[in-house]
C-alpha cells in the first residue's frame, strides 16, 4: 500500500519531471526585444499592457504549465484575476487561438504580439522572449 | 420572499443553463458579452435585527435563511470600435431599494496616445481598493468584502468623466485617475428611507503594482451632499482610503484604512479598516478577516461602532465556480450593517454569529 503510493507519486514526479524538461519558450516578433519573467507575469496578469498576450486553449497543458511558471498561479487563479479586470472594463483576457502553430503565426504577424509554446515547435518565424524550464 | 428570491432565481436559471464551459463570449469581432453572478444565502442566530451587505438593501438576513443579502447577476457588453474607441454597459440585478435591473455602468472610452485614456458615461466609483470587482465575487478570496469599510460609501457608480494614465516605470505599473461627475443614492438608515444626493463628485486615485504588491491611494470629495431625512444641513464630505495588497499566488495579505471626514455637524465621521489573509492549498484557500469602525466626531449615532471577524472558505469547485462559506462574529449595532432593528435589539447590542454560503460563477 505505502510503496504503491510511493511508486505512484515517483511516476507522477517523474511525469511532471519529463513535461518540464521540454520546456516552454515565451515567444515574440523576430523585432521584439526580450523580457523578463516579471514582465511576462504582468502582461499576462493584466498589469501592463507593454504587449499583446496570446493564450493556448485551456485544454492544453502547456497552458497550466506556463501560468505556474511564469506567475506561480493556477488557471483559476488566473481567471479570478482576469474576471476582477474584465468587469472593471480595464481589459479583456489573452484571445485564446487554438493551438501553437496559431499562436506562432499570430505572433510571427504582429510586433506587439507575445505567446508561449513548447521549445521543440520555435522556428526561424519568431523569437523567444525567455525560456522557462 | 418570492421578491427576495428573484434575483438568486435569475442568477440560477442562467448559471445552470449556461454551458459550463462557456467563458466570454465573442459576437463578431468587435462585442464581448460576458457575465458573473452570485447564489447566496446568509442565517445569523438573532431575530431582533437583520443583517445587510449594502446600504442600498432595506431587508437582510436573520433567523430564517436570506438569499437576497448577496445573490446577484452582472451582464456585461463591451464593444471595441476600433484601437481608440471602445464602450462597456453593464447590468446588474442584486437587493437595492428596487430589485429592478439598473444598468451600473455604461460609458465609453477613447485611448489617447501616450497611456492616457478618457472614459465618459456611468462607470464605478473609485472609492475603495477593489471598488471595480466589489460584486464578482468570482473574483475575489472572500464571500463578501467587509462592510465596516465597504458599506461606508452609499453609491458605488457614478455619471460623469474620468481621465486615465497609466505607465510601466521600471519594475513599477502605475495607474493615475481623475474622476469628476454625480451621484444619488437611495439608502435605509435607522428605519428610514433616505436619499443621499452627491451633486458634485470629484476623485483622485493612484495604483501602484509591482511584482506581488500592490498600493492603493485615493480620495473622494464631495461638496455639500444633501441628506434627506434627518434635518442635516449640506455637507462637505472628504473620503480618503489607502490599500496594500500582497498576493504571491499562494499567500494572500490585504487591507484598507478609510476615513471620512464632513463639514459641521459631522455626523458620519469614522475611521474604519480591515485586514484579510488567505493561503491557497490548491483549490482551497481558508481566509481571516477583521474589520473595525470607529466613529469619530460628534458621534451623533448615526454610525455606531462595529467590530467583526469572520473565516471563511473559497472552494475552486470547477471550472468558472467557486464556491464559498463564511462565519461571522459581528458586533455591530444598527447603522451599516443592520437593518429592521427592534427596540431591544437597540438597547442590548448582543453579539450575533452569522453563516453564509455562495457559489460564485462567471460566464
Amino acid at each position: 500500500m505505502k510503496l504503491h503510493a510511493f511508486a505512484a507519486g515517483l511516476a507522477l514526479a517523474l511525469g511532471s519531471l519529463g513535461a518540464a524538461a521540454a520546456g516552454i519558450a515565451v515567444i515574440g516578433h523576430p523585432g521584439a526585444a526580450a523580457m523578463s519573467k516579471e514582465q511576462i507575469a504582468d502582461v499576462y496578469l493584466g498589469k501592463s499592457q507593454a504587449a499583446t498576450p496570446l493564450d493556448q486553449p485551456e485544454s492544453a497543458p502547456i497552458r497550466a504549465d506556463f501560468y505556474t511558471k511564469a506567475t506561480s498561479r493556477d488557471l483559476a487563479q488566473v481567471k479570478a484575476t482576469w474576471s476582477r479586470l474584465t468587469f472593471s472594463g480595464k481589459g479583456q483576457p489573452p484571445k485564446e487561438l487554438p493551438d501553437a502553430a496559431a499562436v506562432k503565426k499570430a505572433v510571427a504577424a504582429d510586433p506587439k504580439a507575445i505567446g508561449y509554446i513548447d521549445k521543440a515547435a520555435v522556428d526561424a518565424s519568431v523569437k523567444v522572449l525567455l525560456s522557462l524550464d | 420572499m418570492k421578491r427576495a428570491l428573484s434575483p438568486a432565481v435569475a442568477a440560477m436559471t442562467l448559471a445552470l443553463g449556461a454551458p459550463a464551459a462557456m467563458a466570454a463570449t465573442q459576437i463578431g469581432e468587435h462585442v464581448a458579452v460576458s457575465g458573473f453572478g452570485t447564489i447566496g444565502a446568509m442565517v445569523t442566530d438573532n431575530d431582533g435585527a437583520q443583517y445587510r451587505s449594502d446600504l442600498r438593501q432595506s431587508r437582510g438576513a436573520d433567523k430564517s435563511a436570506d438569499f437576497g443579502v448577496d445573490s446577484r447577476l452582472g451582464l456585461q457588453a463591451n464593444v471595441k470600435f476600433n484601437d481608440t474607441f471602445s464602450a462597456v454597459g453593464q447590468l446588474l440585478t442584486s437587493r437595492r431599494q428596487s430589485d429592478r435591473p439598473v444598468v451600473e455602468w455604461l460609458y465609453g472610452q477613447a485611448n489617447l496616445p501616450a497611456g492616457f485614456s478618457l472614459q465618459l458615461g456611468r462607470m464605478v466609483l473609485p472609492t475603495f481598493m477593489v471598488s471595480d470587482s466589489r460584486s464578482v465575487g468570482y473574483a475575489a478570496h472572500w464571500l463578501r468584502a467587509p462592510q465596516e469599510v465597504y458599506a461606508l460609501y452609499p453609491a458605488s457608480a457614478f455619471d460623469g468623466g474620468q481621465l486615465q494614465y497609466k505607465a510601466t516605470l521600471g519594475p513599477v505599473n502605475l495607474t493615475a485617475q481623475l474622476a469628476a461627475g454625480k451621484t444619488k443614492s437611495d439608502i435605509s438608515l435607522l428605519g428610514t428611507a433616505v436619499t443621499i444626493d452627491f451633486e458634485k463628485l470629484r476623485s483622485a486615485n493612484l495604483l501602484l503594482e509591482t511584482g506581488n504588491w500592490l498600493l492603493r491611494l485615493g480620495q473622494t470629495q464631495a461638496p455639500g451632499v444633501k441628506i434627506s431625512g434627518f434635518g442635516l444641513p449640506p455637507l462637505d464630505d472628504k473620503f480618503t482610503g489607502v490599500g496594500v495588497q500582497y498576493d504571491n499566488g499562494t499567500l494572500l495579505v490585504m487591507g484598507e484604512y478609510t476615513m471620512r471626514r464632513q463639514s459641521a455637524p459631522a455626523p458620519f465621521d469614522s475611521n474604519s479598516w480591515y485586514l484579510s489573509s488567505g493561503w491557497r492549498f490548491g483549490v482551497w484557500m481558508p481566509y481571516a478577516t477583521v474589520s473595525r469602525l470607529t466613529p469619530k466626531g460628534s458621534r451623533s449615532g448615526l454610525v455606531p461602532a462595529d467590530k467583526v471577524s469572520a473565516i471563511g472558505l473559497r472552494w475552486d469547485a470547477m471550472r468558472n465556480v467557486a464556491i464559498k462559506a463564511q462565519y461571522q462574529k459581528i458586533d455591530a449595532a444598527a447603522g451599516a450593517s443592520y437593518v429592521n432593528v427592534s427596540p431591544a435589539f437597540a438597547a442590548e447590542r448582543p453579539t450575533v454569529n452569522a453563516l453564509s454560503v455562495a457559489v460564485d460563477f462567471v460566464f
